[in-house]
């Protein structure tokens, strides 16, 4: 049986890359959250206080990033790389994201950010706080923001506690009072 | 005084393409809310939802909805000062600002009990309804499932796009 990573507690935070990324900073200097990335939020902070860094893309897509996803897999004893699927060579070190359970959820993956918030609740997560989550790029379109809100809206209405970025582009200026 | 509800099955009816699907409901004991711009289409309906507070955008369907007694507004107001009136502060207690027309007719289904919400014409696919009023919508989606409501989205509606197909 895959070992799963270990949680600090039930409290994630989730990281971008987006506008207001560093905003993350005030909150991994305790140790009160979990701290999930992206590789390239991951990047940014260069802090070894992320626990977990997500990486749902194909290997083909991993080639812009190779550098992040081989240190990532190789330079910590402890893995940090959690992926659907493992690939020889490239991520021998990571932990694997159970699938079917995160599938069982019921949220719409839509982007990385979802994968993100379907294995929390998988792993019984009961809090939530986003940093440089925007999807205000062109390519996150429709569907990313939208299914966003809406697994926002689906976490609000199940009584998660949520801490989002009031200032990011997801919260509009919490226009939708998505801060619990 | 709230408006009477016929059952906890709603059918949204905005002005797109779809909403004569709407028409399967006559006669039923679905609450057939829609938006006024549309009443004069949708006479059977037995809400209609005039969400601007403006003077200058009220219209004839307006008028005839409050002569029906079917006129519901934000707030009550002078040339209509029988309208019903949504419980504004609690829905938005509830659910934030509510961003459009459909946001406040789901937001008060949901307020009201509902178990099943259809949504007909209803697309926010216009390129100002994008920034704040499509997510404001699948916010409440959102909630609506985590509540347990059953939503409906016809295949003519641009509404149905994977994050619908992926969750109902």
């Amino acid at each position: 049986m895959e070992q799963e990573p270990p949680l600090r507690n039930s409290r994630v935070l989730i990281i971008g890359k987006g506008e207001g990324w560093e905003r993350a900073r005030s909150l991994l200097d305790s140790n009160e959250w979990n701290a999930w990335a992206i590789p390239q939020s991951y990047t940014l902070l260069n802090d070894t206080r992320i626990d977990l860094v997500f990486e749902i893309h194909s290997p083909d897509a991993w080639r812009r990033k190779k550098a992040t996803i081989y240190k990532l897999n190789t330079a910590y004893t402890k893995p940090k790389l959690i992926v659907p699927h493992r690939v020889p060579g490239w991520t021998n070190n990571s932990y694997l994201l159970p699938i079917d359970r995160i599938q069982e959820v019921g949220v719409p993956l839509v982007n990385t950010f979802a994968w993100m918030v379907a294995y929390a609740l998988h792993r019984g997560v009961t809090e939530f706080a986003f940093r440089g989550v925007n999807l205000d790029f062109e390519h996150e379109g429709l569907d990313e923001r939208n299914g966003m809100l809406y697994i926002l809206g689906y976490l609000k209405a199940l009584g998660y506690r949520l801490d989002i970025d009031r200032y990011s582009g997801l919260a509009r200026g919490d226009v939708w009072n998505l801060n619990s | 005084m709230e408006p009477k509800l016929l059952s906890t099955k709603f059918v949204i009816v905005g002005g797109s393409a779809g909403r004569d699907l709407a028409n399967h409901y006559r006669h039923t004991d679905w609450n057939v809310w829609c938006v006024a711009r549309i009443y004069n289409a949708l006479s059977f309906a037995t809400l209609v939802f005039d969400m601007h507070q403006e003077a200058a955008r009220w219209t004839a369907n307006t008028h005839s909805a409050y002569r029906e007694h079917k006129l519901i507004l934000q707030v009550a107001q002078e040339p209509f000062p029988e309208a019903f009136q949504l419980p504004t502060e609690a829905l938005e207690n509830e659910f934030g600002t509510l961003t459009s027309s459909f946001a406040w007719m789901l937001a008060y289904a949901l307020f009201s009990g509902a178990t099943e919400i259809v949504l007909c014409g209803v697309n926010m696919i216009h390129e100002s309804e994008l920034p704040v009023q499509r997510p404001g919508l699948f916010y409440l989606l959102g909630y609506a499932r985590a509540k347990g409501v059953k939503i409906v989205v016809p295949y003519t509606s641009q509404l149905r796009t994977d994050v619908l197909f992926s969750t109902n």
